[in-house]
């Protein structure tokens, strides 16, 4: 897998997009994390797990706290892959408005 | 929500759905023929400036296969998508799968729909979830370039 399919699986699931939310504030404790959610705290490991693995998060070296924090750097690429859709097309069309007209005229 | 950019407008149809519409100043059979005949897509799917379209097939029939290669002049950049037709409506609707590199299948659905002349053609495309298609809306379809790494802790702080 890709590194922006991993983004994008890893975006894939509430319980972790509500993890990054909750990030957006700045670092936090698994026990913190774990605090909105009903689940186990194995269950929310597992998703930080996935999350660190997609590059999206990064950890703490402190044993006991091991603290999480938010790391944009794979969303950048989200962002850039979507400036791309977007200009690609915008360029297409623009050709194909030129294109059109010469089709018109030698229809005449 | 509909935004408007250099005639390209965004809107979304459901919660996995990005849809572009533009409109071109053509009957809906020039746009069709633009849109199908390979001599004529090589001409304009190119993207900015410096891309050439090496492959470019088209077996318009449902059932049939597409396939669309680019590459720059000297051969570097290569990239390529392909796809099966699932519906083939002449001059008014075109629905394809498309997988591009190791991406998950993604379904297109290009419509044509001519008023006095001009035809719009709106392609929308089926993304994985609603949230992703938020944020690919949130970081530069709908908006413009550069400013939008700054606002992804926004946007993920909506989800």
């Amino acid at each position: 897998m890709d590194e922006l399919s991993a983004t994008f699986a890893a975006l894939a699931d509430p319980t972790r997009r509500a993890i990054l939310a909750r990030l957006t504030e700045g670092p936090a404790t698994v026990k913190e994390l774990s605090e909105p959610f009903d689940i186990s705290g194995p269950a929310i490991s597992k998703h930080l797990r996935v999350l660190e693995k997609a590059g999206l998060i990064t950890r703490g070296r402190e044993a006991q706290w091991r603290p999480c924090q938010l790391d944009a750097t794979p969303l950048k690429e989200v962002a850039v892959w979507a400036e791309n859709y977007r200009r690609f097309w915008d360029a297409s069309y623009q050709r194909l408005d030129a294109l059109l007209t010469e089709m018109k005229e030698t229809d005449r | 929500m509909t935004t408007t950019k250099f005639g390209t407008s965004v809107t979304l149809p459901s919660d996995t759905e990005i849809a572009m519409s533009r409109t071109f100043d053509a009957p809906a059979s020039l746009v069709w023929k633009a849109f199908t005949e390979p001599e004529l897509l090589r001409r304009w799917l190119l993207g900015p400036d410096g891309w050439e379209m090496p492959i470019c097939e088209v077996d318009l029939r449902v059932g049939g296969k597409w396939r669309y290669g680019w590459a720059q002049p000297d051969g570097s950049g290569a990239f390529e998508m392909h796809g099966e037709y699932t519906e083939v409506t002449p001059f008014s609707r075109i629905v394809n799968t498309e997988h591009f590199e190791d991406n998950p299948p993604a379904i297109t659905t290009v419509t044509f729909e001519e008023v006095d002349g001009r035809t719009t053609m709106t392609s929308t495309m089926t993304l994985v979830s609603q949230e992703v298609r938020d944020i690919v809306l949130a970081t530069g379809m709908a908006d413009g370039a550069g400013r939008s790494y700054e606002r992804l802790g926004e946007v993920l702080a909506t989800l």
